[in-house]
């Protein structure tokens, strides 16, 4: 199944991601890491939050529904509520 | 003939005890006809059949603890007593319990069914939701209020949660089938990482699908997680046993189901917090070891190299959106200023452990000593001060 385990790959780098955010606070939290490093691991921090902030709110407003009454062939449509 | 002569309440007096102490208690079958619902609340209703009919009446005390309201037609069983009323001559029923016929069947097979499924041990398996999923099927009516119910939790709560609907019928003797021929082909498809069974609220003939094995069977099969949400609290079916999740109402299904990528939102805002609650930390340190800098030419040349990286933290800061922005406003002049003297931190901290920076007169750097040529006139910088050295002569490397 492509489509599965395209769906399990994203679920990964969303976990990945919050722990990749958790290590560079730590990295930052430390007083031997230089500065210049530290603003580094600043933005590379950002830009993750920013990452994950526009998965989880970024509407998809994807509702789908499936059609016909067959198990083998089967057919995705929009969803339109009323 | 010698017959005593009573009076007519003495005569019914004798009726009255005859009837009522020769119907104490009774269950008796039949059709509701004449329904009228007093305001007192008290029920009337006349119980028929082909052949006979009888009055009968329920008092508000236990009109209240029926589940349903009769309507004419209704085919019901009721227990109760026989009544005599002495004014008016006549008898009636006085109910205890009414309850539609079959209803009680149908409680007795849920029942047994129940028990032999707990048997099985189709109410042990317990699977935790996905705590970030990204696509929910849901197995219900597509025109139903439940769907309606589940899509604006969702919109509200995760609209990042893409949503596929498998419509099913959800009552009537072809649902049973059509609900777990769904499951099967979203196992199938297997694009979903849960799945919601739901209906809204019903009489328990209307929610008796999720009841039926074949559900039950699917249910069980199912290697996505799956979440039972029938009617409103106070209903139940089988369904919700064998599920992974329970939720009273399809609106509850809708809020469990997302608790994860909302609490990830809340996570995240707080690892933003720390996040700026650490560069901070780094900053203020900077700010202390660049107080300590006396030197106003060394501070003019570290300074110098800020800018760019000003800039690049600057636009980090903006690309912090959401929650924090408001705390992040009013932190940025602070971080700006001290963004100014933050790279001073490195260069100093290797002065301070003794090295100097050797500088041509005009002041730039020297990384090599390749350009120097005897005679040249050199800047050698420490952590307390410089002096103007000259060069004697090169030494072979």
């Amino acid at each position: 199944m492509e489509n599965g385990r395209f769906v399990w790959r994203n679920r990964m780098n969303f976990e990945e991601k919050i722990a990749k955010i958790e290590t560079i606070t730590k990295k930052l939290q430390d007083e031997h890491t230089s500065l210049e490093d530290s603003i580094a691991l600043f933005e590379e921090g950002v830009t993750l939050a920013k990452e994950l902030e526009q998965a989880l709110e970024e509407a998809k407003g994807k509702v789908e529904k499936v059609v016909g009454e067959s198990l083998t062939s089967m057919e995705v449509v929009e969803f339109r509520d009323e | 003939m010698d017959v005593p002569t009573i009076t007519v309440t003495e005569l019914t007096r004798s009726i009255k005890q005859v009837l009522e102490e020769g119907f104490p208690f009774f269950s008796v079958t039949g059709e509701i006809s004449n329904f009228r619902p007093a305001s007192s609340g008290h029920w009337f209703f006349t119980l028929k059949d082909e052949g006979a009919q009888i009055s009968c009446v329920i008092f508000r005390s236990n009109a209240w603890k029926t589940t349903f309201t009769p309507q004419d037609g209704d085919k019901v069983t009721i227990t109760g007593s026989l009544d005599l009323y002495p004014p008016r001559g006549t008898y009636q029923i006085i109910c205890e319990t009414i309850v539609k016929t079959g209803f009680g069947n149908l409680l007795a097979i849920l029942e047994e069914r129940k028990v032999r499924y707990q048997q099985k041990g189709y109410f042990d398996r317990k699977r935790p939701l996905p705590k970030n999923p990204t696509k929910l099927g849901i197995i219900t009516s597509a025109t139903g209020a439940a769907l309606q119910d589940v899509l604006s939790v969702l919109r509200r709560r995760a609209p990042s949660l893409e949503i596929l609907l498998f419509p099913s019928l959800v009552q009537g003797a072809e649902a049973a089938q059509s609900i777990a021929f769904r499951i099967e082909q979203a196992n199938l498809l297997s694009d979903c990482d849960v799945l919601l069974i739901t209906r809204g609220g019903g009489s328990i003939e209307d929610l008796m699908p999720f009841s039926e094995e074949v559900v039950l069977e699917a249910i069980h099969e199912s290697t996505i997680p799956t979440v039972s949400a029938i009617g409103h609290e106070i209903d139940w079916a089988l369904s919700d046993f064998v599920a992974d999740l329970r939720a009273p109402t399809p609106s509850a299904a809708a809020e469990l189901i997302s608790k994860g990528i909302y609490d990830s939102k809340t996570e995240l805002v707080r690892l933003k917090q720390r996040l700026v609650a650490a560069i901070e930390h780094q900053l203020l340190r900077a700010e202390v070891a660049v107080g300590k800098v006396s030197i106003p030419s060394l501070k003019a040349y570290l300074l110098t190299q800020v800018d760019r990286r000003q800039f690049r933290l600057a636009n980090a800061q903006l690309a912090l959106s959401g929650n924090i922005e408001d705390q992040l406003t009013h932190k940025r002049n602070r971080l700006t200023l001290l963004t100014n003297q933050l790279n001073a931190l490195s260069p100093l901290a290797i002065l301070e452990r003794g090295f100097a920076l050797v500088s041509t007169e005009e002041g730039s750097v020297l990384r090599s000593s390749r350009p120097v040529r005897d005679g040249d006139r050199l800047k050698i910088r420490w952590i307390d001060g410089e002096r103007s050295v000259r060069v004697e002569e090169q030494d072979e490397l």
